[in-house]
């Protein structure tokens, strides 16, 4: 019984001390996964389709503590009505990843925010989704949107692709910020 | 009365005295701490003597022909505490009442069991012990919350789910938990990771208050919890132990069941519990996304032989819980000042069991043998170990990917896995002298896998080691504890280079020697005093050395610091106990001088990321200085009343800006008055209780340094009754309990969630355990 006994306690203590050093190994991030490097503004005049202009925001480092890659002025003419595309890239990846297909995909439940920057917003300014998703009724998605210049101005406009899963209902305050920059904006 | 007077005078048979010529004589009476019942069959010695008597069947003894007036008194009985109390005969008849201990409250059971080190190592720090097995009104709350009814242990907690011990205003890494004397190593550098532990395992939990790194090495410098669990006592019948508690607050339900056998030489215990839980509710909302799923299990085996006990445990803790949706705010301080002042957070107000994205699941199994083997004058343990914990944090968002596979990873992940072997040697006792000399060694090595861009933590592996030597003298009313230890840590960093991409493995070292030195003194029967004087010391973790991300929790940038040093406290403890059979208070105050104490602080600078822009918080270090004191009070009514105060304060200044340092608990006082039923038929040992728990305002902060300040002073209510009856020859014991008695609505300092939401609200909670 005794001697039993010893035996399994030492069968126990021998599993204890086997050990593997795994922390050896770094996991590099999970390919496939994309990150929002990239944030694009597509303006084009309505009455003048030759007339685009496009400001980039853009971090190649997301998420460190690092300042932003590059940080365009999106420059619009006054009392002007221009159709507006927003996209998302991930630049870390080559090629470069399309974020705003997977954003279309489940469109259901993000919304793209344009809000006035807390940080000298831009007045002189208005911006409406012009998009509608799949839910019913449709709410607005924000990819596509009509911006409506009045005087000259220039200002901060803060975007944010937010993903509200189940509780979308077109306004801005709910679910979480994906992204959240501000774009400046001259308007002359 | 003829009955009474013959059961008395049975008891003074068993008494006999050899010498006659000296004239003292002591009576008395010996009760149970727990119960006040009378203790019968106790074994009452006189040192130095063959003076020996046993107590009767109403607890009264009497020891005649005694010399000296000073007498050092020896109580043993099988099921209690061995009591070694000194007693001093104030006139040739003296009359006393003493208390024993019942056997599960107290660690020196395990000591038989053959467990190593235990908390009597430590006899000149202040500490009080929980019996789980008794309080059945903590059955089922978290070890925060179990470990808050001690004074001088508050909690630190990220919603309603995550609660984490504070001792002496130190929490998470200043903290040591023992679990089955394992040092417990999981993730406790988080703030918002909980301790990986199902207290249903304990039957007792002592907590040592001050700096303990002399015996359980680094990080003890806060203080110690010890879970451990009762011995398996021979017995024909297998014992059961099952509990069923309800929750209102949560819906939720938590079951545990512990069965055990004890033969001869051999004991087997088995154990599980589970909890399912849904959204809290404040008093005024729910909160989304608060549910909670935990199933929980250990067996164990012992072995006592004549000169070998064995021990073997092995457990499992894995739990999942949601993240409060309405804490995922993006990245800017004003959107996080407007929820604070919201009354409702920007989420669902509805109840649901479902956890949906934004959740955590956490594995901890530890596997462990020890065994202690006796000399004839000494003694030996050994204990071996592994532990694997296992963290992964799923984030609100879904990664954007093409692959189905990847959304299902989660975000952060981390397995942590810890070797650990420590051999004690009680060596022979040379004189008064007798002490312990140890040796620890553990290993631990972490593996972050992550989806995002940057690593949180980096992979790393550490070595430490330490020997201590521990001297105890043990004179007629004094007890005098000082010892020595030194210890080494080295840590091993694997990374990359974010450039090259080339694989980097920077080394750090750590040496540190410890001391301590204490006194713990009986100046009467009734009131005796500790006072220790002792170092701790910690060396910075991983997170605070390299961290450099997004904190979602807190809605900061957090930024390690690779260059600093380990903190080193230098504390004095000190506290007075007081027991009188009506009256009992125990005080302890405490000054903790920590230098290079590690701490986050902002940096007025912004990280701007896509996600938002961020306030930047960075780790720095500087002498900071703990000084506080805590009280319990208590008072035995006639009829069954009594009333309790028991209250703490902790004042914290960083001594190099001379500004209060940040997230210090805030004074807390609890008055308690409870009525028990004694001499009712059918309502014997009925037990009501009605609680009054005040916390202030935390007025010692720095302005703007935080979003907001911090919330206003509260006070909240809580009733329970148990009452213990049996079916057939079970013992059951039903217990109903309501937190928040008037659903008050209010924000606690100590809440990471304070930003966000309430606090929950009322809670009923029905408990019901049943003994086989």
């Amino acid at each position: 019984m005794k001697k039993n006994t010893i035996i399994i306690f030492a069968s126990l203590g021998l599993l204890l001390v086997a050990c593997n050093k795994d922390e050896k190994v770094i996991t590099p991030a999970a390919p496939g996964n994309e990150f929002i490097t990239t944030i694009v503004i597509k303006a084009v005049n309505q009455s003048n389709l030759a007339d685009t202009v496009t400001a980039i925001w853009k971090d190649l480092t997301p998420g460190d503590a690092t300042p932003p890659t590059q940080t365009d002025t999106l420059k619009l003419k006054i009392n002007t009505i221009y159709n507006a595309s927003i996209f998302f890239l991930d630049e870390t990846q080559s090629p470069i990843g399309d974020i705003t297909e997977d954003i279309l995909a489940r469109a259901n439940y993000h919304l793209v925010c344009f809000q006035p920057s807390l940080f000298t917003a831009v007045s002189s300014f208005s911006i409406t989704a012009t998009d509608l998703d799949g839910n019913t009724p449709a709410l607005p998605i924000g990819l596509q949107n009509k911006i409506t210049t009045l005087n000259a101005d220039f200002g901060n406009i803060n975007l944010q692709l937010l993903h509200q899963p189940n509780i979308k209902d077109g306004s801005c305050g709910i679910g979480s910020a994906d992204v959240n920059v501000d774009f400046k904006v001259s308007i002359q | 009365m003829y009955k009474k007077t013959s059961l008395f005078l049975i008891g003074f048979l068993y008494c006999y005295s050899i010498t006659l010529s000296c004239g003292l004589k002591l009576a008395g009476k010996l009760l149970c701490i727990n119960d006040n019942a009378a203790i019968a069959g106790a074994v009452i010695h006189v040192e130095g003597t063959n003076k020996s008597c046993i107590s009767n069947m109403h607890g009264y003894f009497q020891l005649d022909s005694i010399c000296t007036s000073s007498i050092q008194l020896h109580i043993d009985l099988v099921g209690y505490v061995h009591v070694d109390t000194s007693i001093y005969l104030t006139d040739s008849n003296t009359n006393i009442i003493l208390y024993m201990e019942s056997k599960d409250l107290h660690a020196d059971e395990i000591h038989i069991d053959g467990i190593a080190v235990h908390p009597s190592e430590l006899q000149t720090l202040s500490s009080e012990v929980i019996p789980m097995a008794e309080r059945l009104d903590l059955s089922g709350k978290s070890l925060g919350e179990i470990t808050k009814t001690v004074p001088g242990v508050t909690t630190l907690s990220t919603g309603g789910n995550v609660v984490k011990p504070v001792i002496h205003g130190l929490h998470s890494n200043r903290i040591l938990i023992l679990n089955n004397g394992v040092r417990q190593e999981g993730q406790q550098w988080g703030s918002e990771h909980a301790p990986e532990i199902d207290p249903f395992t304990a039957s007792q939990i002592t907590i040592l208050k001050g700096a303990a790194s002399l015996v359980y090495g680094a990080d003890a410098v806060g203080g110690v919890i010890l879970l451990e669990p009762n011995a398996i006592l021979p017995d024909k019948m297998v014992k059961g132990d099952y509990h069923l508690i309800g929750n209102s607050n949560g819906r939720s339900i938590t079951n545990a069941l512990a069965l055990e056998k004890g033969w001869k030489k051999i004991g087997v215990r088995v154990q599980t519990s589970q909890k399912r839980g849904g959204n809290l509710k404040t008093p005024k909302y729910y909160l989304d996304n608060t549910g909670t799923c935990e199933i929980n299990a250990s067996a164990q085996l012992t072995y006592s032989g004549n000169r070998l006990q064995l021990n073997g445990y092995l457990s499992t803790y894995n739990n999942k819980y949601g993240i409060f949706s309405g804490s995922n705010i993006g990245g800017d301080s004003t959107e996080l000042i407007a929820a604070a002042l919201k009354n409702k957070p920007g989420s669902k107000n509805e109840f649901d069991y479902t956890i949906n994205r934004g959740y955590q699941t956490v594995g901890h199994t530890l596997s462990m043998i020890e065994g202690n083997y006796k000399l004839p004058k000494s003694e030996i343990n050994f204990k071996l170990s592994r532990q694997l914990d296992e963290r992964q944090e799923y984030d609100f968002n879904i990664p954007y990917t093409n692959g189905a596979d990847l959304s299902n990873l989660p975000g952060l992940s981390f397995k942590l896995k810890t070797h650990q072997l420590n051999i004690t040697y009680n060596h022979p006792s040379f004189g008064l002298w007798s002490g312990t000399i140890g040796f620890d060694f553990f290993t631990q090595g972490n593996i972050f896998k992550g989806l995002g861009y940057r690593t949180l933590i980096p992979n790393f592996r550490n070595y430490n080691g330490g020997i201590f030597i521990i001297e105890k003298i043990a004179l007629n009313k004094t007890i005098v504890e000082m010892g020595a230890r030194i210890d080494r840590r080295i840590q091993t960093i694997y990374r990359l280079n974010p450039t090259t991409l080339q694989l980097e493995t920077p080394q750090q070292e750590w040496n540190n020697l410890s001391g301590a030195i204490g006194v713990n003194h009986t100046f009467t029967p009734r009131l005796s005093g500790n006072i220790n004087l002792g170092t701790a010391w910690r060396a910075p973790n991983a997170y605070e050395l390299f961290v450099d991300g997004i904190h979602g929790a807190n809605s900061t940038y957090e930024k390690g610091d690779s260059t600093l040093e380990h903190e080193k406290s230098l504390q004095l403890n000190a506290g007075i106990q007081f027991q009188q059979h009506h009256l009992s208070f125990k005080l302890g105050a405490y000054v903790n001088y920590i230098d290079r104490f590690i701490y986050l602080e902002p940096s007025r600078q912004y990280a701007v990321t896509y996600q938002g822009v961020f306030r930047v918080f960075n780790f720095n270090q500087q002498a900071t200085l703990f000084i506080g004191g805590d009280m319990e009070l208590s008072y035995q009514f006639e009829n069954g009343w009594s009333s309790s105060l028991k209250g703490n304060i902790v004042r914290a200044q960083n001594l190099i800006t001379d500004l209060p340092a940040w997230q210090i608990p805030p004074a807390n006082f609890r008055w308690g008055i409870n009525k028990s039923f004694t001499n009712f038929q059918k309502l014997e040992g009925l037990l009501i209780t009605l609680e009054f728990d005040y916390t202030s305002m935390q007025k010692r902060f720095v302005k703007n340094l935080d979003y907001i300040n911090p919330p206003p002073s509260y006070s909240l209510t809580n009733v329970g009754l148990s009452y213990p009856f049996k079916v057939k020859k079970y013992t059951c014991n039903l217990a109903l309990t309501v937190e928040n008695l008037f659903n008050r609505s209010y924000r606690n300092y100590m809440n990471f969630f304070r930003y966000y939401a309430d606090e929950i609200g009322r809670n009923i909670s029905l408990k019901l355990n049943f003994k086989i």
